[in-house]
């Protein structure tokens, strides 16, 4: 028996028969390649730059996201994975550069001026630390003019917090000779290597808001999100932690070092924005406050989505 | 099975290889049967749809649940081929003589035979026309899938696919008459054929 589709150019192509194609294997070890090649670029990142927010001494760095380890994965209402906080690993270790050792570093530098710092002892990921010293500016308003609409900042300061002061936060990309020249320096003397850059123009990566309330005082952290997907830090010393949903996307809360922190992320990719909130006060009435506070900084973002 | 995909991906894009994997084996032979009837042999064919997992391995992360994964793939395949076929736009007369070609030169290296099939049919469509016929004819996809693929509208896709079916009859029946009339010279070429296999 026939059916009238039988001998038409139809039949003839849809019953073509393919050759044994399979392509599996070479695209298994294409993949298995180019992570090698994320890896060692990764590594590379690290080495060559780490983002060092003012006052926060966080390290945000690029996530493998091949490790699984202990942490907290911040999602959106989507059920997409935002931000991840994890614990510090041997791929990802702390800035080998303390809190006291960036003070004095910075104070070699203006305003504008970008220190590198490399440490050759105890830095085994071989960290050159980037710090461009801010401008400083206590009305709100030239805020806004220095770092333009990126951060989509509120048109005036959250009520009911007060204004303190604020600053871009600069990045700024070194030529990879200087890099490699620091990073043989340090490696041949033993000692820690430091520069100061003057002639470059740093790229604004983010900014600072210094606010209080009550005689507390708050710092917001607001920065471009595209490469801060994980947040490492020493879980141990976080106490009191939550998460909490704001404005439809979860927030990770905890006590770490004498301050009550809030973490949460806008969205993902390019556009996406990272922010990170502090205050002195640890009670109850500093969490609502860091909640409120974060809500009205990101309104704008997420209204603009 | 999009359900399946879906989770594949989701693991993929949570440093999961092995999900990868088993995304690769269940869709890769859809993705192939597209690209081998587009560029006209194996090793292009195998060669773009390698590029595309790699691809969508490097933007897992940019995979949002708005299209489906396989018209993703489709999405990403359809471009590259487009690609290919228009860089050797220049050589499109000379298809059906590359077609062979290829096809001898990977049996001589693969010691592996092609079969025997009908796509010669598509030699000299243009090639957003193979494109449109190889998804209906082959693929079996809808003109909507097409069209979010293809970014072509439905009722474009339509009024083309029409000309072209026209085209391929008249084809057709060409290919009918000359076979009726040129019946010794096909024989000769299947000895040919017959020869250079007995000497691989």
């Amino acid at each position: 028996m026939t059916n009238r589709y039988e001998g038409s150019w139809e039949y003839k192509l849809a019953s073509a028969t393919m050759p044994p194609m399979d392509v599996h294997d070479r695209v298994m070890e294409s993949v298995a390649r180019l992570q090698r090649k994320e890896d060692r670029s990764t590594f590379l990142s690290i080495r060559r730059r780490a983002w060092m927010v003012p006052l926060l001494a966080t390290c945000i760095l690029i996530g493998s996201g091949f490790a699984y380890l202990s942490g907290v994965w911040l999602k959106n209402d989507a059920g997409d994975t935002v931000l991840k906080i994890r614990d510090y690993n041997s791929a990802n270790l702390p800035s080998p550069v303390s809190d006291s050792e960036w003070e004095s570093y910075i104070s070699l530098a203006q305003p504008g001026e970008t220190v590198l710092v490399y440490k050759a002892e105890d830095n085994p990921q071989k960290i050159i630390g980037s710090y461009t010293v801010p401008s400083v500016v206590q009305d709100y308003e030239d805020l806004k003019s220095i770092v333009g609409e990126n951060f989509a900042l509120p048109a005036s300061v959250p009520e009911p917090f007060t204004f303190v002061e604020g600053h871009g936060i600069g990045f700024l990309h070194p030529s990879p000779e200087l890099l490699d020249d620091i990073y043989a320096e340090g490696e041949a003397s033993g000692q820690t290597v430091t520069r100061v850059i003057t002639a470059q123009q740093a790229e604004t990566a983010g900014v600072t808001l210094n606010l209080e309330l009550a005689e507390e005082s708050y710092v917001a952290s607001i920065l471009g999100g595209e490469h801060a997907d994980t947040w490492y830090t020493d879980l141990a010393q976080h106490t009191d932690t939550a998460v909490v949903s704001i404005l439809g996307t979860e927030g990770y809360i905890a006590k770490v070092d004498g301050s009550q922190e809030l973490f949460w992320k806008h969205g993902h990719g390019a556009g996406s924005l990272y922010y990170h909130l502090s205050t002195t006060d640890l009670g109850e009435q500093g969490k609502q406050a860091l909640i409120s506070l974060l809500e009205a900084l990101a309104a704008g973002a997420v209204a603009g989505q | 099975m999009e359900h399946l995909l879906e989770q594949w991906v989701e693991q993929a894009k949570g440093g999961s290889k092995e999900a990868f994997s088993d995304l690769v084996k269940a869709t890769q032979q859809k993705l192939l049967t597209y690209a081998y009837p587009m560029l006209g042999n194996v090793q292009d064919a195998e060669d773009v749809v390698q590029e595309v997992y790699i691809r969508m391995y490097r933007h897992l992360d940019k995979y949002t649940h708005h299209v489906s994964v396989m018209a993703w793939l489709y999405t990403i395949c359809y471009r590259l081929c487009m690609n290919k076929l228009k860089k050797r736009s220049g050589l499109m007369r000379l298809l059906p003589l590359l077609h062979q070609e290829a096809a001898m030169n990977e049996r001589a290296a693969a010691n592996r035979t092609e079969p025997e099939h009908d796509l010669s049919l598509l030699d000299g469509l243009k090639a957003e026309e193979r494109n449109l016929v190889v998804m209906r004819i082959i693929q079996g996809l809808t003109y909507e899938e097409i069209s979010g693929i293809t970014g072509i509208s439905v009722a474009a896709l339509r009024k083309r696919y029409e000309r072209v079916r026209q085209k391929l009859q008249m084809k057709c029946r060409m290919e009918r008459t000359e076979q009726a009339h040129e019946r010794p010279h096909h024989i000769e070429l299947k000895r040919g054929v017959a020869t250079y296999d007995q000497s691989i």
